[in-house]
């Protein structure tokens, strides 16, 4: 969807074109939010971090965004933004006091170390890497399991099997990628 | 590690991966999409200032939000209400006694109103209103305002101000403020014009008053937008014994300066402006850093003796305009400095401009944020960070390879999509989906080890996308990142 169908849209309904972008983005948004709370929020936090997100975005779409580009872009920055103020809140309220004493003052000057960073993106594509290469279904029900947190249930339908089915495959799946990543040195 | 921390890795992930975990999200259910639709359309009209849209279908929201206080809160802000309501009733019983005076109706001269569009009733009402509070009075005649202005002059008696008259103050001003610096127009027939920086033009009418602050009578000048909203938009006062300023507001820290004969921007003839004629390069900043910390080479502003300039490759290609010396103030210290604009040919607009310093006449800094500057070429600076390359080097359909398996892209390739660079410095990078983004590309140097390498960065927008580093050895690649993961090789 481009920034000058959602202007069009807007000018006939906003109200309609709220819910369009929802329907529409819904999903991608939430993929993001949940990326970087699914560590610290709960469910309750990443909707209302997504909604959130959606009224960012409403409130954009009252003015002159009419350009040809699309509108994704604009919708992944606002996410991860607010992702990231809402992942501060959220440490923010759980460290709100802790006790410290002067051994553990000097190791807070910072946590954000170059190479762990650069090695843990490193990581990151390598195992995504890894569960592509168990190809489809098992790839999704894996990331859906164990990323995303769904039951065998849930995914079952998302794969269109049963979902003992599911299960079954999850477990061999996992095993095959066990192996895949002591290959390369990856042990788990 | 257990199964599920080892995809605890998988957060915070960068682009690429994203877009892989996004493709592998599960559908999100009708009833929670509303459910999100409902909370965000709830928020939205928070911050629209209750502006509703009306829904047909009913939503509901279910749940309950838990909220911790401690227990000490509410008596505390209760006794803070009692103190604050308190204030409010002794405050407010104060000003009303301070206030009640009986107003002397002897002393009152029926002001001699001139109204264009008004009525004898309406005048009356005006007269009646101004010897309360000078604010009503304008704001009144704001309202009856049509598309004419309505001078209106109000001698009081006490320590009057003379009244002044609309032609006084007609003529050419500079808007100076910390937000704006515009001109604005007042005409001798009540209405006035600002040209915003943006290009856009703003009108409406002019209203000349009184007021009077501590026993001193001011005059005041109102300026209210067009019909048909009349709203009041600035005022400020004005001393004939200051006669080219107009005080805006009561803070001091925006005012209107008469213009006289365009003093704030000599010609390009004038004898300052022959201190740069010359050649300059035109620097930006690479990636995140200021220009002064990594310029590279955006192009080459010749200004010549007549008050003319040419760029060349600045925008892609040969522009031109005039050059025009003036000043600013409103930096931190309150300082004045020379500015120095370049307008696009046959325009009021400003391609760029800067300031600079009478200490250092080789340098223009550009804007205020350290993102680019001006150095006067002359053959030193020229070259010790300018790359070896133009982007004609580089101009061509390129092929985007990343590693195929784990291995490096020069031992295992696999094509990820094309990039098309113009020689206008913009590209185009359609991936192995289909998907494209534009933008636009710098060529810059940057030193590794002593040895300096011509790198080639990606921008969309203003954002940095990709990038890597050409060598001339090797003219039909260029290495994206440094972990020889991935490369564009030219088809």
């Amino acid at each position: 969807m481009t920034s000058k169908q959602v202007a069009e849209m807007m000018q006939s309904s906003p109200a309609d074109c709220h819910k369009a972008l929802v329907r529409e983005y819904g999903r991608y948004v939430y993929a993001i939010i949940y990326n970087k709370l699914r560590g610290c929020g709960t469910n309750e936090d990443i909707e209302e971090c997504v909604s959130d997100v959606f009224a960012d975005l409403f409130m954009k779409c009252q003015y002159d965004i009419s350009s040809e580009n699309d509108i994704k872009y604009l919708i992944a920055t606002i996410a991860k933004r607010k992702a990231i103020d809402s992942f501060r809140s959220l440490c923010a309220r759980a460290n709100h006091m802790t006790d410290t004493d002067e051994d553990n003052m000097r190791e807070l000057v910072s946590d954000f170390s170059v190479d762990e960073h650069v090695d843990r993106s490193e990581l990151r594509r390598v195992l995504l890497d890894k569960i592509d290469e168990l190809g489809e279904p098992d790839s999704t029900i894996i990331i859906q399991k164990f990323y995303y947190n769904r039951s065998s249930n849930e995914i079952a339908k998302c794969v269109s099997m049963t979902s003992n089915a599911v299960r079954v495959r999850c477990s061999r799946a996992m095993d095959k990628l066990r192996a895949k990543l002591v290959e390369i040195g990856m042990t788990i | 590690m257990k199964d599920k921390e080892l995809f605890d890795i998988l957060e915070d992930a960068e682009n690429d991966s994203m877009d892989r975990l996004i493709e592998k999200c599960p559908e999100i259910s009708d009833k929670q999409l509303d459910k999100i639709l409902v909370m965000s359309e709830r928020k939205f009209n928070m911050k629209n200032n209750g502006t509703y849209i009306k829904r047909t279908d009913n939503s509901v929201v279910e749940g309950v939000e838990r909220s911790r206080r401690p227990a000490w809160l509410a008596p505390l802000s209760t006794a803070a209400s009692v103190i604050l309501i308190a204030g409010i009733v002794i405050g407010s019983t104060a000003l009303i006694k301070k206030n009640s005076r009986k107003v002397d109706s002897d002393n009152i001269i029926v002001p001699g109103a001139v109204t264009a569009t008004s009525t004898v009733t309406e005048t009356e009402t005006l007269t009646e209103t101004a010897t309360l509070t000078e604010t009503a009075t304008l704001t009144e005649t704001a309202t009856l305002t049509t598309a004419s202005a309505i001078i209106t002059t109000q001698p009081v008696t006490g320590n009057s101000a003379d009244p002044i008259s609309i032609s006084e103050i007609a003529g050419k001003w500079l808007i100076e403020s910390s937000k704006y610096n515009e001109k604005i127009m007042i005409k001798a027939d009540g209405t006035y014009t600002i040209n915003r920086e943006n290009g856009d033009v703003v009108a409406g009418t002019v209203v000349i008053g009184t007021e009077e602050i501590g026993g001193t009578v001011h005059n005041t000048v109102t300026f209210y937008e067009a019909a048909p909203n009349g709203e009041f938009s600035f005022g400020g006062y004005y001393d004939r014994n200051d006669p080219d300023v107009i005080t805006i507001g009561n803070g001091g820290e925006s005012k209107l300066v008469r213009v006289k004969d365009d003093e704030s921007s000599t010609s390009a003839s004038d004898s300052e402006l022959k201190k740069f004629v010359g050649k300059w390069i035109y620097q930006m900043a690479e990636g995140n850093n200021t220009v002064q910390e990594n310029p590279v080479k955006a192009g080459t502003v010749v200004i010549n003796e007549d008050g003319t300039y040419l760029t060349y490759e600045l925008y892609g290609g040969i522009a031109g305009g005039i050059v025009k010396l003036g000043t600013e103030d409103g930096f931190v210290d309150g300082s004045t400095v020379p500015t120095i604009n370049f307008y696009i040919d046959g325009s009021d607009e400003i391609a760029f401009g800067g300031w600079y310093s009478e200490n250092d006449l080789d340098t223009i800094n550009i804007g205020n944020g350290g993102t680019a500057r001006l150095i006067r070429d002359n053959g030193e600076t020229a070259d010790d960070n300018a790359p070896d390359i133009g982007v004609n080097a580089i101009v061509g359909e390129w092929t985007y390879q990343v590693a195929d398996g784990n291995t490096t892209v020069d031992k295992a390739a696999k094509d990820n999509g094309t990039v098309v660079i113009n020689a206008d410095a913009t590209y185009k990078y359609v991936d192995a989906d289909g998907n494209s983004s534009e933008g636009t590309l710098r060529i810059g140097t940057e030193d590794i080890g002593g040895t300096k390498a011509t790198t080639v960065s990606f921008y969309k927008d203003t954002y940095f996308s990709f990038g890597g580093y050409y060598d001339k050895a090797s003219p039909d690649t260029i290495f994206l990142g440094n972990g020889g993961m991935s490369r564009l090789v030219r088809k």
